[in-house]
């Protein structure tokens, strides 16, 4: 109507599209690569952004495509922020499009695994991470990783590495997963060290960095000086106390140094590459057959210490690393229930 | 011992309320001239990264409160010109303000780790810690500046909207617009000036979040304390005073929880965790019903 | 008495719009400095909007002002208004209820270097200035605590404490009692021979004969004409106004009710919004073919009582009685199926839906059964039907039944509304101010319905503000103060100054009354 109405309306609409613009700015993205035609043809869903910089978990899955590209010269396809409702669908695009297999890294995935996998029985479906049950699909697998024996290789290096006798252990939200891990952990911790004491938290999310900062300060302040963060970005938070109380942190997954230099003891790492490469030789030697890989300690190890223990201590650390994945650590498996509550 | 409980739990306890008590006034000041700031926690994830950023680049801590303030005063003036100039709804409007801060932090992060930025900024650390907390003079030492800062923006604003005759103007303006501009009063200008103090108010409230708590930043880091900020001036019955003890009661609440996890009571956690909602929920229950300014929300526009 | 000849405003070819609404349309005024100015018209003729321009709040469209001798600029404001010794109380007050009135008084002279206003110094002047007007009330009282009269009188404090020497009163009457408008215009006359102007908007021609030196006429945006007081009589102005012969009031042939009570009320509690008694232990009776009023100043429990007698507010003690059924705890839709309706006293907010059709708010009480409806389903083509036939019968002006109802005039509004309330059977109205707003014709209409309806025996509760109103249409009225009826008068007792010193709370001499006997009144003699 009038001069000024329009300029109103041009205002809100400049406004609507920044808005539109900024929320893009968060959405799914996908890399895709130059095709070419003889390749096997993996994807990989991530239901978070930025595999290669997030969490340690997820930048050992991103070591484990690098293995596929490299060595084995796949094409791999990589989807980003997937949210758990969607992963089912973006699956089913892959399988569609006759891509040789769809990879899930994240339990959080198991069921648009179980729903997608009997829907494409040509396509291969894998799940790299924590699985019990397969899909009723000929064509699927599982690399299966043994919390409890990743805790107790936890425990070992904590064990060993504390003066005080206090271990920190700082979770997320106490799913049961967290609470096996945790448990091997406690267990392994005791083993080396009777009188040790273990304090288990839980933040009640995976995201809020003050939160994680003062709860580990508040383990710090209560004696702890081995700190082991399980959760998810707010991991940040345990190595800003540590840095900021004096204690070391315990990686998770995989070799976390650069994040925190000064404050990482060790990072106990997944070797999800070698899973990867597990996974390639026998899809290409056409030995893939439907199971469940249990992933025990053979494939966890420790990273680098980077001279902040002593030489004898990790020395130590290292024979009692090799017992156990030998087998020949008399641990006891005992799940803790009683740290998640009830 | 149980003396350094006290003290350790106190300091715990402003460390948490320091961000809330900057929000909840930048929520307060700008209500209290008729505009509902939904906007705060997007300004304060704006003004948390800034701060961080501003903080790794110059290597100096206060350089990152000051960049915390430049993006604050830069969401005020857009704020502006939506709520007071167009006049749009102020709840449509702050909620769609807060979802383009989430949105434009989290690409901007995105690049910068992208780009291999380490996102450790130097802290405002506390004169000593709260290991010699154990005096009132050892609590002032054992934190930041910026809860300093906060405790005395609350008597300032406390005086300012209630003592001053630029208070009673400004309160005017949010009773009622209508009136404020019958008795000649610039409605306009005062709501301008009062978003723009109210969202540096926020974005200050994100800088006590990073520089003066955790020196990083992530993924909406803010995680809604915004909202509880807002909840605390509701509850604090649009008193500076009383909001302060509102956001000193949910921290106090948020380090309970934590240190009852320590008593090892094999309680389940998430008993615990309720614990700072629960105390604020039941807290605004006993004061009864909130009386907001009542041009608060409300557009207004000359004819 | 004579007025300076000196020009306060002038005011040349000032034309406004709202949307597609010509509010002014080229209007000319020139107020003298030390006159009494009355500004009549009927509604929306533009009274308000004029004076609003003059004061700043609105911009004209076109048109130039002078105020003491100076053009204003395209920055005309408030403000600016004030500096230039320009005061006006606005119909709905633009007082801040919450604050006190030391605050609302000072507010308007703060400015942004005032860190520290001179509490003392402002109070002791201002209690000087209540003592000289006679104003009293307390300076540290919050103003949402005073009487509406009471805020009137903070509102004129506030205009001749910022040194207002001419003052524009809108409607200021329309919330006093007889008695308070008669101290009023008294306190005007006194401005003026202090030397002060004044503006008086009022759509009450004795009012503006009893005080105004001269009178200005708008109808519909334009100005019609100025006329000294002395040379013109109400007749010539009202009939400047309406643009038509202004019909005498009808003396009402009423009938004589019947014996029988048709809704009655015992002992009714009623509790407001803050779980005070603002209906305490109130008794009435209403007959067939009687047309009852309550009358009182606003905020005596009016409001509340007629809502609790149509359902909408809860009770907390007492009976109503419909046609010999207990009624006390029926739900609305049971009274209205009982033939109780009720014309609220704010259509917009409670009368009407603005957004829905006009055919839809004539049958929304009634849509959810038959013929309006089928298991649900609306049969549009029933209701179009119905809308006609109302829209012929009350003779509602309205573009088509599918127009939206907040588009219609305020007299149009209003006959849909009452079109609605006596559609169907009805057996008892409960009509609160059912003419508030409205222009001559539309009054005169809506009055004459309820008197036909009375006459083919429903009974009629009218709650109106208006005593003329009253007096025209009652055959009793019950005087409400402070939640209880204070005193009843018969159709040849009324008597306006009796009536007018009820509202305000003193039971005048030979009157019937007695705190304890209050609770038999309103029951027939």
């Amino acid at each position: 109507m009038s001069k000024r109405s329009v300029v109103r309306r041009l205002v809100a609409g400049v406004l609507v599209l920044l808005l539109l613009g900024g929320l893009a700015g968060c959405a799914a993205e996908e890399e895709k690569p130059a095709a070419q035609e003889t390749k096997v043809k993996a994807a990989i869903i991530f239901s978070i952004v930025n595999p290669a910089r997030a969490g340690g978990w997820d930048r050992a899955d991103w070591a484990g495509i690098e293995a596929l590209r490299n060595e084995y010269g796949w094409e791999v396809t990589v989807a980003e922020g997937v949210p758990y409702a969607q992963t089912a669908a973006t699956a089913a695009g892959y399988a569609e499009q006759g891509y040789d297999l769809v990879i899930f890294p994240d339990a959080g995935q198991t069921a648009a695994f179980l729903e997608v996998a009997p829907k494409y029985p040509k396509t291969w479906f894998v799940m790299m991470s924590m699985c019990e049950k397969l899909p009723n699909s000929p064509r699927v697998a599982a690399w299966s990783p043994d919390l409890y024996a990743y805790g107790e290789m936890v425990g070992l290096v904590a064990g060993k590495a504390t003066e005080s006798g206090i271990i920190g252990l700082v979770g997320g939200v106490p799913v049961p997963a967290l609470i096996t891990l945790f448990s091997g952990t406690i267990e392994a911790a005791k083993f080396v060290r009777p009188d040790v004491e273990v304090l288990t938290y839980f933040v009640g999310d995976w995201v809020d960095v003050a939160k994680h900062r003062e709860l580990a300060a508040l383990q710090i302040q209560e004696g702890a000086d081995v700190i082991f963060p399980e959760t998810g970005p707010g991991t940040l938070g345990c190595y800003e106390a540590a840095q900021a109380g004096g204690a070391k942190i315990v990686g998770f997954a995989w070799d976390m140094y650069e994040d925190a230099p000064e404050v990482m003891l060790t990072s106990v790492i997944i070797n999800k590459p070698r899973m990867y490469r597990d996974l390639a030789e026998q899809f290409m030697s056409g030995d893939l057959e439907k199971k469940i890989v249990h992933c025990g300690a053979e494939y966890f190890g420790l990273a680098d210490f980077r001279g902040s223990l002593p030489e004898e201590t990790v020395k130590e650390i290292q024979d009692l690393v090799t017992k156990l994945q030998n087998g020949e650590l008399p641990i006891p498996v005992v799940i803790h229930e009683e740290i998640g509550g009830s | 011992m149980e003396v350094q409980w006290w003290a350790d739990f106190l300091s715990a306890v402003l460390r948490a309320a320091t961000p809330l008590v900057f929000c909840a006034l930048g929520v307060l000041v700008c209500g209290r001239a008729g505009i509902l700031n939904i906007g705060v926690e997007g300004s304060m994830l704006v003004g948390a990264l800034a701060a961080v950023l501003a903080a790794v680049y110059s290597g100096d801590p206060w350089m990152g409160v000051v960049g915390a303030l430049g993006v604050g005063l830069a969401a005020g003036l857009v704020l502006t010109l939506l709520t007071v100039y167009l006049p749009t709804d102020q709840v449509v409007t702050g909620i769609a303000f807060n979802l383009v801060c989430l949105g434009v932090t989290s690409f901007i992060y995105k690049l910068l780790v992208l780009g291999g930025v380490q996102l450790m900024a130097p802290a405002l650390r506390a004169a000593q810690d709260a290991e010699g907390a154990v005096s009132l003079a050892g609590l002032a030492a054992a934190v930041t500046p910026l809860t300093w800062i906060a405790l005395f923006l609350v008597a300032v604003s406390w005086v300012f909207l209630f003592r001053t005759g630029p208070g009673l103007l400004w309160r005017s303006v949010g009773e009622s617009a209508w009136a404020s501009h019958a008795a000649g009063l610039n409605v306009f200008r005062v709501r301008t000036v009062a978003v723009v103090v109210g969202s540096l108010l926020s974005a200050l409230g994100g800088a006590a979040l990073t520089l003066g708590w955790v020196p990083t930043f992530t993924d909406n880091m803010t995680m809604g304390r915004g909202f509880i900020a807002l909840a605390a001036v509701y509850f604090g019955r649009w008193h500076p005073g009383l909001a302060l003890a509102a956001c000193l009661l949910f921290g106090a609440g948020e380090a309970l929880a934590f240190r009852a996890q320590a008593l090892g009571t094999g309680l389940n956690p998430y008993y615990y965790l309720m614990l700072p909602y629960v105390v604020t929920l039941m807290a605004v229950a006993a004061m009864g019903r909130s009386v907001e300014p009542r041009d608060t929300g409300k557009p207004y526009a000359r004819r | 008495m004579q007025a300076d000849s000196a020009v306060a405003v002038s005011m040349r070819g000032i034309c406004k719009s709202f949307g597609t609404v010509q509010a002014l349309d080229g209007v000319d005024m020139d107020i003298s400095a030390g006159e009494i100015r009355a500004l009549v018209g009927e509604n929306g003729a533009g009274k308000t909007t004029l004076m609003t321009i003059l004061y700043g709040m609105y911009r004209p469209d076109a048109g130039r002002m002078t105020v003491w001798g100076r053009r204003t600029g395209r920055d005309w404001s408030p403000r600016q208004a004030i500096k230039a010794r320009i005061g006006m109380l606005h119909q709905h007050f633009s007082l801040i209820p919450n604050h006190t009135v030391l605050e609302n008084v000072l507010m308007p002279q703060l400015g942004w270097t005032h860190m520290r206003p001179r509490w003392h110094h402002h109070r002791a002047v201002l209690e000087g200035l209540c003592r000289e007007y006679g104003f009293s009330f307390p300076l540290e009282a919050r103003v949402e605590s005073l009487s509406v009269g009471q805020q009137q009188q903070v509102e004129i404090l506030k205009l001749l404490y910022q040194g207002a020497r001419l003052l524009i009163l809108d409607e200021p009457t329309a919330v006093l009692t007889p008695q308070q408008t008669e101290r009023l215009l008294e306190l005007l006359l006194r401005l003026r021979d202090q030397g002060h102007s004044v503006v008086l908007i009022t759509h009450k021609l004795n009012e503006a004969f009893a005080v105004a030196d001269s009178i200005t006429v708008l109808r519909k945006g334009r100005h019609v004409a100025t006329v000294p007081r002395k040379d013109s009589d109400p007749r010539e102005i009202a009939f400047m106004m309406v643009d038509r012969e202004w019909s005498a009031t009808p003396d009402w042939e009423l009938e004589a009710p019947e014996p029988g009570p048709l809704l009655e009320v015992k002992d009714l509690v009623v509790g407001d919004e803050h779980q005070r008694p603002a209906v305490d232990r109130v008794s009435l009776v209403v007959r067939a073919r009687e047309l009852v009023g309550v009358a009182g100043v606003a905020g005596n429990g009016q409001t509340e009582l007629a809502e609790a007698l149509v359902g909408i507010r809860r009770t907390r003690g007492g009976r109503i009685v419909i046609a010999g059924q207990d009624a006390t705890s029926w739900t609305i839709t049971r009274r209205l199926r009982a033939g109780l309706r009720f014309i609220p006293e704010d259509r917009h907010r409670h009368g009407m839906v603005g957004e829905l059709s006009l055919a839809e708010n004539l049958v929304i009480d009634r849509c959810d059964s038959p013929p309006f409806s089928v298991r649900g389903v609306l049969r549009r083509p029933v209701i179009r039907q119905a809308a006609a036939e109302a829209v012929e019968r009350y003779g509602i002006q309205a573009p088509s039944p599918e127009t939206p109802m907040m588009n219609l005039s305020g007299g149009n509004q209003q006959r849909a509304v009452l079109a609605r309330a006596l559609a169907g059977s009805p057996r008892v109205i409960v009509a609160h101010q059912p003419t508030r707003g409205l222009d001559f014709a539309a009054t005169e209409y809506v009055r004459a319905q309820l008197v036909r309806c009375a006459a083919q025996g429903v009974g009629v509760l009218v709650f109106s503000s208006e005593l003329e109103e009253l007096m025209l249409l009652c055959h009793r009225i019950l005087v409400m103060y402070r939640g209880r009826f204070i005193g009843e008068l018969s159709r040849d007792e009324f008597d306006a100054g009796t009536i007018g010193l009820l509202m305000t709370g003193q039971v005048p001499d030979g009157g019937r009354r007695d705190g304890q006997g209050t609770r038999n009144l309103g029951q027939p003699a």
